[in-house]
């Protein structure tokens, strides 16, 4: 053990010069697009709603699927990961600040799930579902969402700096039962804030598999921004000792797994409902499978789901990090379009109609999100550098 | 910032996050060879046969129930209006979801490289095909006119007709066929070079002749070696994907109909969980015995695989009770009338202890095992792990039938009451599971000798030594 | 030197390959790379279990198992829609609960698709590792060796090809020597009668 410790590699803190005048960059894009944003928004409240929704609930998923990897970090007491632990606990740290960027979201709810401007009294569908449906209890669950993934997110990060002081074995045993106990809880949880934010935009459609198939989507979304920090990370000269060629291994694997659950569960969702024929849920992808809409649909099971698979079947490939960045990009952009067709359809349902206010809004959260991600990425070790499961991590065969 | 991370700071304790070992009292490869062989070449144990005839007879029984309800007809059995599907759909479920965990132990966790499932691998694969087994005696059977079985499969015939293959039904043959063919083929591929040890050890010509014949003149030679892993991983792959899609087919039975508590898109999932879950009670239930009977195996199946084995107990449990909650919610949701009051009825009506036992099973006991002194006391785990696959039996059992007594129309509401055949054709397939179990730990390695060699400590070359 | 070597086999037959034992998988490495340093390529080992690395020492070519798996894939992505689509939309259409019969009906013929798919695959696999891997057979030269046949399964064994171009009894056993092996034994052929 000893002698294994003594050829673990000395920490690295992240050095600004790296990004110097990318952060700048990021820091204006994010002011000129939130400025921008308001200004469409006051224009067209509603496109602004759904924009502002779609490009939120897509950082959402990234967010706790981020959190996810945490979790499943500690709860299977797993060595391969720590060196890109430090990462996704800075990614999930993000919730309180994406929390802040959805505010706006208050103001305009009613105009994106539209139930909230409608009576029980005069909407029959809506009176059934009152006691789940309506306006308190929705902010109630969402603030409560935000709060348990919120403070889990930032009690792991803790933990996990404390070990970078003393390297004690008790920091990862308390991450541990943490992990445990929002395993549950965070389960039930983003079920319900799927059911909320995504299922809620048409209250006719019910889908019991729903939270599962965003799940899947808010995983592999994870996966995918986690292997693209990694490669960023690797060509500025950071992490190299940490993330070996074993490493890129189990991320082509596990894109190559998560790809396969999505596919799963995204084909019994749409399976099940088709051979049903029920009307109350197959207006649900009857209005994705509509005009223009069906383009996209095609696209996103041939590019979710077909294309990464055949790239991702064989191992060989799945060493190089250029390889797997491009897949991970790929499967990231058809991740948003997964959440775009979530969102958008519902607001035009004559078929595809982009606005500017999509990308806008997608810019203004994400280099929000990035320019405060990266300030903070100096302050403390790129990797925790006294986990006990360090030396297996680094020394990790796939 | 700037956390100094030197090796001079002192070397915190670390002992309570130590890694349980492989194998317990540092045995080494020879010791695993002679403790597994051991098994088999040893004297067959008193036990051993009383164990067979028990379990023989039972399946005699079944085999019987089976035949006269042939010459009979399905009206031996209680199925009827409006319960057309009960105990034997019930049980072709039950045992096909059974296996899943086999699969499910032997390929999933060896493709994320969980060491521990090493140990309990085999016997967990060999419990998959063996439930194979019994779920395959319930499809062409329950048909009632077996000698028609040959319309399931797509041959040219003089009518012109073919199967629907639009029908899950028809998926079934398939999903089944090609499970039992694939995981028979992972189970005999990996034991390939250990039954070349046992040949190798064999005293008798008849056993060498039988070993030799099995294990395909195995030698070990690099060459074979290299393709051996090479295909281990691949059949490892795919048998992950099959468990998955023999899963949703046997989900899409219920499933793609419209009656409530069938049509429900988690099925796929719920069947997933459902079945690892109710596997990994029978691993337990099959190990903690046999682990028992053979004090050999004591170090080679230790407490803490049995306990990692409880613990994805827990986790796929806690996924079961996931899927209730959504299950009851989305019903409610729904704001359908029939969705509601189906599972109003599944609790209240005539058959609610149906749904009332199976809820209360599995949403309590097998979260016992948060308990670090539930999981490790081994007699306490082999009875919860029993109660468990009752739970999960009544948990097919409500979703089948319970489903079919309370659908759209009211004057064809109903009740299920088995027959004395019903019940022996159960038991019989309980019998036949246990028979081939039995068999297996006679005949042939109950652990995968090679990979737990492989992964022993000092058994593989130091690396950067000789360069 | 040879003389002195213990006999496995038929002495009127030919030598099939001399072999070795050794205790640990780094001795048996160590001797791989000295007897393919001095030019030897008809080396084979013997392992209870897989060892890393060997494979890549010995220069054994790639498993190709991976890429029958495809071709397997492949014949049963197309066999199954075969199967399915002409008969559920030429031969005999059967139209259920208003669905297609044709290509557009794809999601009610993926399923069986899928299962065969993995059932073909792994089919290919396991049959390309039995044939790939010089299976099935039923006897072998190297059982002759009675220490090889009965303890296969504790030592690690090497064996040098007499099939080698380069091939001499004395410097093989030299070289064996030196790296350390114990039970050097030349193999011979059993009489092809023999039982």
């Amino acid at each position: 053990m000893s002698d294994e410790t003594t050829h673990l590699p000395p920490a690295e803190t992240f050095d600004y010069k790296h990004v110097g005048g990318r952060f700048i960059g990021l820091c204006v894009t994010a002011i000129v697009t939130l400025l921008i944003s308001l200004v469409l928004g006051i224009g067209n409240p509603q496109q602004f709603a759904f924009s502002w929704l779609f490009a939120g609930w897509f950082f959402v998923t990234i967010l706790i699927g981020s959190l996810f990897w945490v979790i499943v970090h500690h709860a299977t007491d797993a060595a391969w990961s720590v060196g890109i632990r430090r990462q996704l606990e800075n990614i999930s740290c993000q919730l309180p600040l994406l929390a802040l960027l959805l505010l706006p979201l208050l103001f305009v709810a009613p105009k994106v799930w539209t139930w909230m401007a409608e009576s029980p009294t005069h909407n029959h569908e809506l009176a059934e579902k009152a006691a789940y449906l309506n306006v308190d209890f929705f902010w109630i669950r969402t603030a409560v969402y935000f709060l348990l993934f919120g403070i889990v997110a930032l009690l792991f990060r803790r933990n996990s700096l404390a070990q970078d002081q003393d390297g004690a074995a008790i920091h990862s045993i308390r991450n541990r039962r943490i992990a445990f106990f929002i395993i549950p809880f965070g389960a039930i949880a983003l079920t319900f804030w799927s059911f909320d934010w995504m299922m809620g935009l048409n209250i006719r459609f019910v889908s019991t598999i729903f939270g599962i198939y965003n799940f899947a989507g808010a995983v592999l979304a994870a996966l995918c921004v986690i292997i693209l920090l990694a490669n960023a990370l690797r060509s500025a000269g950071y992490l190299k000792r940490v993330l070996t060629a074993q490493h890129n291994f189990a991320f082509g694997k596990l894109l190559l797994a998560f790809t396969l659950f999505w596919g799963w569960i995204a084909f019994v969702q749409y399976m099940l409902i088709w051979y049903a024929n029920i009307p109350e849920e197959t207006s649900f992808y009857v209005l994705r499978s509509t005009g223009s809409w069906k383009v996209l649909g095609i696209l996103l099971v041939v590019g979710h789901f077909i294309i990464p698979f055949c790239l991702l079947l064989f191992r060989g490939p799945k060493a190089n990090a250029r390889f797997l960045g491009v897949v991970a990009f790929w499967i990231l952009t058809m991740h948003l379009l997964d959440v775009y067709m979530l969102v958008l359809p519902v607001l035009h349902p004559e078929g595809f109609q982009p606005a500017v206010l999509d990308v806008v809004a997608l810019l203004a959260i994400g280099s929000t999100l990035g320019a405060f991600f990266l300030k903070g990425l100096g302050d403390s070790p790129l990797w925790p550098s006294r986990d006990p499961r360090l030396a297996e991590a680094v020394n990790f065969n796939d | 910032m700037s956390a100094s991370t030197s090796n001079e700071t002192v070397t915190p304790d670390l002992s309570a996050i130590a890694r349980p070992p492989q194998v317990l009292n540092n045995r080494g490869p020879l010791w695993v060879t002679d403790a597994v062989c051991s098994i088999v070449e040893g004297k067959t144990p008193l036990w051993w046969y009383a164990a067979i005839s028990i379990s023989g007879t039972f399946a005699a029984i079944g085999g019987a129930c089976i035949l006269y309800m042939i010459i009979t007809g399905v009206g031996v059995w209680g199925s009827n209006s409006p319960a057309f599907w009960a105990w034997d759909i019930t049980n072709f479920i039950f045992w096909v979801s059974m296996a899943h965990a086999g699969s499910f132990i032997s390929a999933v966790l060896f493709l994320t490289r969980q060491r521990w499932s090493l140990s309990v691998s085999r016997a967990a694969e060999a419990m998959t095909v063996f439930a194979i087994v019994c779920a395959g005696v319930y499809p062409a059977i329950h048909i009632g006119r077996v000698w028609f079985v040959w319309f399931l499969f797509p041959v040219p015939n003089n009518y012109g007709m073919w199967p629907n293959f639009s029908s899950p039904l028809l998926w079934d043959v398939f999903a089944v066929t090609s499970y039992l063919t694939v995981s028979s083929l992972f189970w005999f591929a990996g034991m390939i070079p250990d039954l070349a040890v046992l040949r190798d050890r064999a005293t008798t010509k008849i056993r060498k002749f039988c070993y030799g014949v099995a294990s395909l003149g195995w030698l070990g030679t690099a060459r074979q070696w290299r393709h051996y892993e090479s295909m281990y991983v691949v059949l490892a792959g795919l048998t992950s994907v099959l468990v998955v899609t023999v899963t949703t087919i046997v989900a899409s039975d219920c499933a793609t109909s419209v009656i409530p508590g069938w049509h429900a898109t988690i099925f796929p999932f719920y069947f997933m969980v459902g079945a690892v879950y109710s596997g990994c009670a029978t691993v337990l239930t099959l190990l903690i015995p046999l682990r028992a009977l053979y004090p050999q195996l004591k170090d080679l199946i230790t407490p803490a695989q049995l306990e990692k084995v409880a613990m994805l107990l827990l986790m796929m449990a806690s996924c079961v009770g996931y899927v209730y909650v959504y299950e009851l919610f989305c019903a409610w949701y729904s704001g359908n009338a029939f969705e509601r009051g189906a599972f109003w009825e599944r609790f209240h009506g005539t058959a609610a202890w149906y749904a009332i036992t199976c809820l209360s099973i599995n949403l309590t006991i097998p979260q016992l095992f948060w308990f670090k002194r539930v999981r490790t006391c081994l007699p306490l785990v082999f009875v919860l792990a029993i109660l468990c696959n009752v739970g999960m039996w009544f948990e097919r059992f409500m979703i089948v039938t319970t489903s079919l007594l309370h659908d759209f129309l009211p004057s064809a509401w109903g009740n299920f009451h088995p027959s004395i055949v019903d019940i022996l054709t159960a038991t019989g397939t309980l019998g036949i599971f246990f028979t081939l179990f039995l068999l297996f730990i006679r005949f042939v390695p109950i652990m995968s000798m090679n990979e737990l060699k492989a992964v022993l400590p000092g058994t593989q070359p130091q690396h950067g030594e000789g360069h | 030197m040879s003389r002195h070597l213990p006999v496995a086999g038929s002495l009127a037959e030919p030598l099939h390959a001399v072999g070795a034992r050794f205790d640990t998988p780094d001795a048996l490495i160590a001797a791989v790379r000295s007897i393919r340093a001095a030019g030897y390529n008809a080396v084979d080992c013997y392992t209870p279990y897989p060892i890393h690395g060997l494979a890549e020492e010995l220069k054994a070519p790639k498993s190709l198992i991976s890429f029958l798996v495809l071709g397997g894939a492949v014949t049963a992505i197309a066999l199954a829609l075969t199967m399915q689509l002409v008969p559920s939309s030429l031969i005999y259409p059967l139209v259920v609960g208003g669905k297609p019969v044709n290509f557009s009906g794809l999601p009610q013929y993926v399923p069986i698709t899928v299962a065969l798919t993995l059932m073909l695959g792994a089919l290919a696999a396991v049959k390309g590792m039995i044939l790939l891997g010089g299976m099935p057979r039923l006897n072998h030269p190297m059982l002759a060796w009675d220490l090889f046949a009965k303890d296969a399964s504790r030592g690690f064994f090497l064996a040098v090809s007499a099939r080698d171009p380069n091939f001499t009894l004395e410097k093989v056993t030299e070289l064996l020597e030196t790296s350390g092996a114990g039970d050097i034994t030349a193999i011979h052929l059993e009489p092809s009668d023999d039982e």
